[in-house]
């Protein structure tokens, strides 16, 4: 069966302790939301297109290997979403197996893609082409490019492509960025194209290994783009502008969102993630979104990631919106300093009125999950000091906290510290595409990486901060026992 | 007809039959994950598996029909068992082949699992049940659940068999008062005395041989034997007196807990425990006696025990008392409770069927 396009989402391999399987353990499952989208566009359009998610198939079938797949869809474009930094190794080995062993033109998509293009084909051999930025019109036309012709002249004509030509590498002038017009016309929520979907709907962002999964998650389209510049993340508004273009963030219509739900309550999907807060100025798009699905009756759990605390109404809607099982509120305090935390993040929220919101979800019966970071710029050990403080207060005043997390802040492609690291007083010693390659292949093969972490700040070393966030779980964890999920009551004979 | 199994528990369980959880990790099955696996001799499982049977139509709709939480646990025998709750009907119909389907579903697991024995609970309902109504962590209100005759026989059809009946017992708290105060008039030979869950938890090793206690799947199963802690749960302890009015033997005790179902309605909460602090200042009227034990056949020892655990009740403002766990061989106790009034509002069929 010959195919246009397939769509590989790789998956991070982690060689800690081998599981009882013998399997290494899979990690970072989630498939980004835009890539049915683009499968579903291409259907749409005529193209034969399939969507592989190599963590579920290796999960599955111990005999998966790319190159019987190959053989499968003989593909004329492979499509490897390299979005999150984490897959950086996967997608070139991925890409590499591609290239060995077919002979279809492989393209990369993404954020940490966009950013890293240039190294990427400059590095890579395997890798035609990355799209920068929005992908739904470059794709089409690549695919439809590569229908007719089997080589790169024309490719200056589609929006957003860096190719090579001979050995020089192009970047076509022709930009394309997705307006709300073009988000409402895409299909988020069919998963036809998704080989094994039923087996992807098993695996889920909420489920570490040993646990039962009870629940089906789905992650809806909300829009794209963010209005705030946290100096940790590389999606925040100066990000998108660079790797977009997207100068503020767009907003699918209300009812197209409703449509992906009911769809999803259809699958029989339980719970959404709704990872999309993007302007604590814009929640009337939240509240008006609830009032829709109260009024079709959409039973769904829904865990809603707060980029910013909000009022009692937004709180008392969200109760009265979503079934209480599956659903909570989470949220990244950062950090118990206001200081570093108004430093840090693009929100800005005093000790107190972190406090009220609390109070306002505990009256409201909601249950919240809540992240702290070490390693934040501008972060001394006192600081760090203040966030265990405030995590153990909150931790005996507020029952209904499931959780808390403190992980060390990552150094993301694209964020301000990584594009501005004195300013923030950062060290990098990840500066590069290959620093990031690098570090997950050691890391899949059970090698130690050079730096865990990718840079220092002027106030703490690396294992500094690796020792805060252990610092936090040793006070906490009396406390958490019983609440988290990652401990439980020993079970074993 | 095409049928298909998932393990998932559906948002329409909750609506058809509510329920509450209070097991182990209460944050997480709020989320929809249950933490936990088994290790029996060297061999690692996941230990729930939330079954739910669907149909797919002909134009590949899913209706979800019947859902069942299994689970691995090891009985006192050492031996691994899959356990089913009561087959819960989201939509009924077909009963044979969906439940036929169910049953060929858990003899995969089992096989799996290597266990040596399928139990399910089923439950007869007579009036109202207080929680917990299961012999696990998960209670379902019994108002609303379909039970059927029928569905008893299909499943005897596959090989099922009565292993015990666990009864549930009620009578009102002020019957009870008026009932001891006119027949226990005389010094009683027992001291009885409230204890909290951890003061009790540092006694309970003294009780493990009493002869007459609750009943309960596993002794030796950590996942079973879990008690969550909850703050309003009371445990009447009696004491021989001594000459000497030094605090004797332990000989017996009563633990019980307030109906969660009341919360969890009043509030729409699957996992009322996360937020005690909404029935701090609730009014409960259903109490249970969930767990007891006695070490000997003393009629005195039975009444002083359920006259402090009713006066415990009666001081929260409860008006009604269940005794929970009772097994139908358990003649003595129940021939109290008969002296007493009690009637029979519940009765868990313990079902077991050995695997192949």
């Amino acid at each position: 069966m010959k195919i246009d396009c397939l769509f590989i989402h790789p998956t991070t391999h982690l060689k800690k302790p081998p599981q009882p399987t013998g399997v290494d353990q899979l990690a970072y499952l989630v498939l980004p939301v835009g890539t049915t989208a683009l499968a579903n566009l291409l259907d749409k359009e005529g193209y034969g297109a399939r969507i592989i998610h190599t963590g579920v198939e290796e999960s599955y079938d111990r005999n998966f290997s790319i190159e019987n797949l190959l053989k499968k869809y003989d593909p004329s474009v492979v499509g490897i979403d390299l979005h999150w930094y984490v897959h950086s190794y996967d997608v070139i080995r991925i890409a590499e197996i591609v290239k060995q062993s077919s002979n279809a033109f492989v393209v990369f998509g993404g954020f940490t893609a966009s950013f890293f293009a240039e190294e990427i084909l400059t590095r890579f051999d395997s890798v035609d082409a990355v799209i920068r930025g929005d992908a739904e019109i470059p794709l089409l036309e690549l695919v439809k490019h590569r229908s007719k012709h089997n080589s790169s002249e024309g490719f200056e004509k589609i929006p957003n492509l860096m190719y090579r030509q001979g050995k020089a590498l192009k970047q076509s002038r022709r930009r394309y960025i997705a307006d709300e017009s073009n988000l409402n016309q895409l299909n988020f929520s069919s998963f036809n194209l998704l080989e094994n979907f039923d087996k992807y709907m098993q695996l889920s962002l909420s489920v570490e290994l040993g646990q039962s999964n009870l629940n089906r998650l789905a992650y809806p389209c909300l829009g794209r783009g963010c209005s705030m510049n946290c100096v940790y993340c590389g999606g925040g508004q100066d990000a998108q502008q660079l790797l977009t273009g997207l100068e503020t963030p767009i907003f699918l219509s209300k009812e197209k969102v409703i449509e992906q739900l009911v769809r999803f309550a259809e699958m029989k999907i339980s719970s959404i993630y709704m990872g999309f807060d993007p302007d604590p100025e814009k929640r009337d798009y939240h509240k008006e979104l609830f009032a829709m699905i109260r009024k079709e009756k959409i039973d769904l759990g829904c865990q809603f990631e707060s980029w910013d605390i909000s009022g009692k109404d937004f709180l008392k809607d969200f109760r009265r919106t979503f079934n209480p099982l599956y659903s909570s509120i989470i949220h990244s305090i950062q950090s118990g300093s206001e200081e570093i935390r108004n430093l840090n993040t693009g929100y800005s929220y005093s000790n107190e009125e972190l406090f009220r919101w609390l109070s306002n979800a505990k009256e409201e019966l909601i249950p919240v999950e809540l992240a702290f970071a070490s390693g934040l710029s501008g972060e001394t050990e006192k600081h760090f000091d203040d966030t265990i403080n405030m995590a153990k207060k909150i931790v005996e005043q507020y029952p209904m906290v499931l959780d808390m997390y403190c992980i060390p802040t990552s150094l993301e492609p694209c964020s301000p510290q990584f594009l501005n690291p004195q300013k923030y007083g950062l060290t990098l010693k990840f500066t590069e595409f290959l620093d990031y390659y690098d570090f997950f292949k050691r890391i899949s093969e059970g090698s130690p990486p050079s730096s865990i972490l990718g840079y220092e700040t002027n106030l703490l070393s690396e294992p500094q901060i690796l020792e805060l966030s252990k610092r936090f779980y040793d006070a906490l964890r009396r406390q958490l026992t019983g609440r988290s999920r990652y401990q439980g009551t020993p079970q074993t004979h | 007809m095409t049928y298909k199994a998932d393990t998932r528990l559906p948002l329409e369980v909750l609506e058809k039959s509510p329920f509450v959880y209070t097991g182990p990790n209460l944050g997480s099955f709020l989320i929809g994950a249950i933490q936990g696996a088994i290790n029996h001799h060297g061999r690692l499982l996941p230990r729930v598996y939330p079954l739910t049977v669907s149909e797919v139509t002909s134009n590949n709709k899913i209706i979800d029909k019947i859902f069942s939480l299994c689970f691995f646990y090891v009985n006192d025998k050492d031996e691994l068992v899959l356990f089913l709750t009561h087959p819960c009907w989201l939509n009924r119909s077909d009963s044979a082949p969906l439940i036929n389907f169910l049953l060929t579903k858990a003899d995969e697991l089992a096989q799996y699992g290597g266990c040596k024995f399928i139990e399910m609970e089923f439950h007869e309902v007579a009036s109202y049940v207080a929680f917990p109504t299961s012999l696990t962590h998960f209670s379902y209100d019994l108002r609303k659940i379909s039970v059927e005759k029928n569905d008893l026989s299909l499943l005897q059809s596959h090989g099922f068999q009565e292993e015990s009946k666990i009864h549930c017992y009620e009578q009102s708290v002020n019957e009870i008062e008026k009932r001891a105060q006119e027949e226990y008039k005389t010094s009683s030979p027992f001291q009885i005395k409230s204890l909290t869950p951890s003061e009790f938890n540092m006694l309970n090793a003294k009780t493990e041989n009493y002869p007459a206690k609750a009943y309960t799947l596993s002794h030796r199963d950590p996942y079973l034997t879990f008690f969550n802690p909850l703050s309003k749960d009371i445990v009447s302890a009696a004491y021989k007196r001594t000459r000497w009015f030094r605090k004797g033997e332990l000989v017996g005790y009563f633990r019980w807990t307030p109906n969660l179902f009341e919360p969890s309605q009043a509030y729409n909460l699957p996992v009322p425990l996360l937020f005690k602090y909404v029935f701090e200042n609730y009014s409960f009227t259903h109490g249970k006696i969930i767990d007891w034990g006695l070490s000997g056949d003393d009629t005195n020892l039975y009444k002083s025990l359920l006259l402090h655990a009713s006066h415990s009740m009666k001081e929260r403002g409860l008006k009604m008392l269940q005794i929970g766990n009772v097994t139908d061989s358990q003649s003595r106790m129940k021939a109290f409770l008969m002296q007493y009034d009690f009637r029979k509002v519940h009765t868990i069929k313990l079902l077991q069927k050995r695997v192949n």
